[in-house]
């Protein structure tokens, strides 16, 4: 069975004009995900039953004359690590293999007011911990357009899903790159949104002055309607801004003119392969004929925020993990006494990347370490921080590639973890500085998608909204990735 | 350079098991990141606050007045192992 690859909009056509149900469409869906998932393995978790409830529903107010919200009864999929109650909810772990939460995420919440469709919770690498989606216990998620390449990580399931056409928008979370990196991998839209603007609200932690949630889809605009859906402060979540929310779809149409964008020369250099900084430069180019203005700039302590992000990150979750003791939920594996029991839970039932972090994170944060690297990490973030407040004193955007390269093989760097984390090397000084970036994709290369990102000031997610969209319009990638996608599936 | 008991003495505080073998590749492959993160020294960081949260938030406070909370039944039933209304645990105090 073929499906178009529908848009958010096109669907609230067909639902309101009552060319097809909620219903049907759902139905329509979860076959799809029948036929592909086995492949792609986007899916950790279906839920037909709850989907289709929620897709009656949609048909009920329908009948009754309602008014719709844009995402009532459009399938969606959750990244795993997003509470769901009643609904398995695993973060790709072990430990949580049986959970299954007794509250919802906010963000969880928002898409249930709406009448958004659930049809599943995403793949990721467990916890969050992982850039290709292979650190999953769950088995890695396969790249749509070559199922032997990884999707990228952590919330690989939610954009393979999003690019395999078995949900038709998604919500990742972003700690250091994990829905930017798989949008890129994978020819699907991105965004993370400034830290504070989505509320974390039963988000499952993993470095928490550094997550953030935020939605994948196939173009600018269903992005566009997913951030008004999930956007706002909540009193659960203390972090979250209390910053009023635009119309973030009112000014995608407003294009580039007269604004002013950076390109940072540390971004197109030594460890960037040279096609992928070719495809980003071109797009650039193009958004220069539309009337923007594109200065090379510099962010001169981009080469430490790799090193920094990876004593930071590690060292809260360190903390945040310590939550897993065998006692109040999550599995348990028995031992003689309390701690026995908790060294067996934790060493059995969590990875061995999760492990790894657990371990660097206790090693810097331990006496005698702790001013050279955690103290010094959160000294650097702040430089990482300034660099950005500098740049944006003179242009309105930065411009650079999401990944190095374009999706690499399944099994090509799992021995190494440091060649691993340097596939973040362009996204993680975003989550540092807490700044919203939309990666879209603008190319191929070697028949496989490559991605920009568009980074903006706090809170200016509707700016590169208003960017991402006029890109989108003059690259024209939405044409390419029919054509290919279909011939990976 | 990370030796083998600074990996066991870590592991330990992080309530974690390693094997021999896993102490080995964990001892090199924590040395290779750690080692990767000392470049951080080349950067002189004397006059830098430290940055612990984008946000300057501080005491965010909410009143304090009685809500309805998770059912306690709800919260046992996610427990590996319960009785009545508590978690149940191995042994805590030895002797």
């Amino acid at each position: 069975m073929t499906m178009p690859y529908y848009s958010i909009g096109e669907i609230h056509t067909l639902l309101v004009s009552r060319e097809t149900s909620a219903e049907a469409l759902c139905r329509d869906y979860l076959e799809r995900i029948e036929k592909i998932n086995p492949e792609i393995n986007a899916y950790i978790t279906t839920d037909p039953d709850g989907a289709l409830n929620a897709a009656r529903a949609v048909d009920r107010l329908l009948a009754a004359g309602e008014d719709l919200h844009p995402l009532a009864g459009v399938p969606a999929i959750i990244k795993d690590n997003i509470c769901t109650r009643m609904l398995r909810t695993t973060c790709g772990s072990r430990i949580l293999g049986q959970f299954v939460p007794p509250y919802s995420a906010t963000v969880v919440e928002r898409v249930n007011a709406v009448h958004g469709v659930i049809l599943g919770k995403g793949n990721m690498d467990e916890f969050g911990m992982g850039s290709s989606n292979e650190n999953s216990a769950f088995g890695p998620a396969r790249n749509p357009w070559d199922p032997t390449r990884v999707t990228g990580g952590s919330s690989g399931g939610p954009a393979a899903a999003v690019a395999a056409n078995i949900a038709v928008w998604g919500l990742g979370s972003d700690t250091g790159g994990s829905i930017r990196t798989p949008a890129s991998f994978c020819g699907v839209v991105g965004m993370k949104p400034t830290y504070g603007r989505v509320s974390r609200y039963g988000l499952v932690a993993y470095a928490s002055s550094l997550d953030q949630i935020g939605p994948f889809a196939a173009s600018v605009e269903d992005v566009a309607i997913a951030m008004n859906c999930i956007s706002g402060y909540d009193p659960a979540d203390s972090t979250s801004a209390r910053t009023s929310v635009p119309d973030f779809c009112a000014g995608l149409k407003k294009g580039v003119r007269g604004l002013k964008i950076g390109l940072p020369r540390e971004y197109f250099g030594e460890g960037i392969r040279p096609e992928v900084s070719a495809a980003v430069m071109a797009a650039a180019a193009k958004l220069s004929d539309q009337g923007a203005e594109c200065t090379e700039i510099s962010l001169p302590h981009t080469e430490y925020a790799l090193a920094a992000y990876y004593i930071i990150a590690p060292a809260e979750a360190s903390s945040n993990l310590a939550r897993y003791d065998g006692v109040s939920y999550g599995s348990r594996i028995d031992g003689d006494d309390i701690i026995a029991m908790s060294c067996k839970t934790r060493s059995r039932l969590f990875g061995m990347e999760v492990q790894r972090r657990i371990m660097l994170g206790t090693y810097v944060l331990s006496s005698g370490y702790y001013d050279a690297y955690y103290l010094r990490a959160l000294k650097i973030r702040r430089l990482i921080k300034g660099d950005f407040d500098r740049a944006f004193a003179s242009v309105d955007a930065i411009i650079a590639p999401v990944v190095p390269d374009v999706a690499f093989r399944i099994g090509e760097k799992t021995d190494d973890p440091l060649t691993m984390y340097m596939t973040d090397v362009c996204t993680i000084p975003v989550n540092m500085a807490g700044l919203p970036s939309l990666a879209i994709p603008c190319g191929l290369v070697d028949g496989l998608p490559v991605g920009l990102q568009i980074i903006g000031r706090p809170m200016a997610e509707a700016e590169i909204l208003q960017i991402g969209h006029c890109a989108e319009q003059i690259i024209g990638f939405a044409g390419i990735a029919n054509k290919t996608k279909a011939g990976a599936l | 350079m990370i030796d083998e008991k600074t990996v066991r003495d870590v592991a330990r505080l992080s309530r974690l098991e390693v094997d021999d073998r896993q102490v080995e590749v964990l001892a090199r492959q924590m040395g290779d990141i750690i080692g990767y993160m000392d470049m951080l020294s080349r950067i002189d960081t004397e006059n830098v606050e430290p940055m612990a949260h984008v946000v300057p938030i501080s005491n965010v406070w909410r009143p304090d007045s009685l809500r309805p909370s998770m059912p306690n039944q709800e919260a046992i039933r996610l427990a590996p192992d319960a009785e009545g209304e508590y978690f149940r645990t191995p042994k805590v105090v030895s002797g």
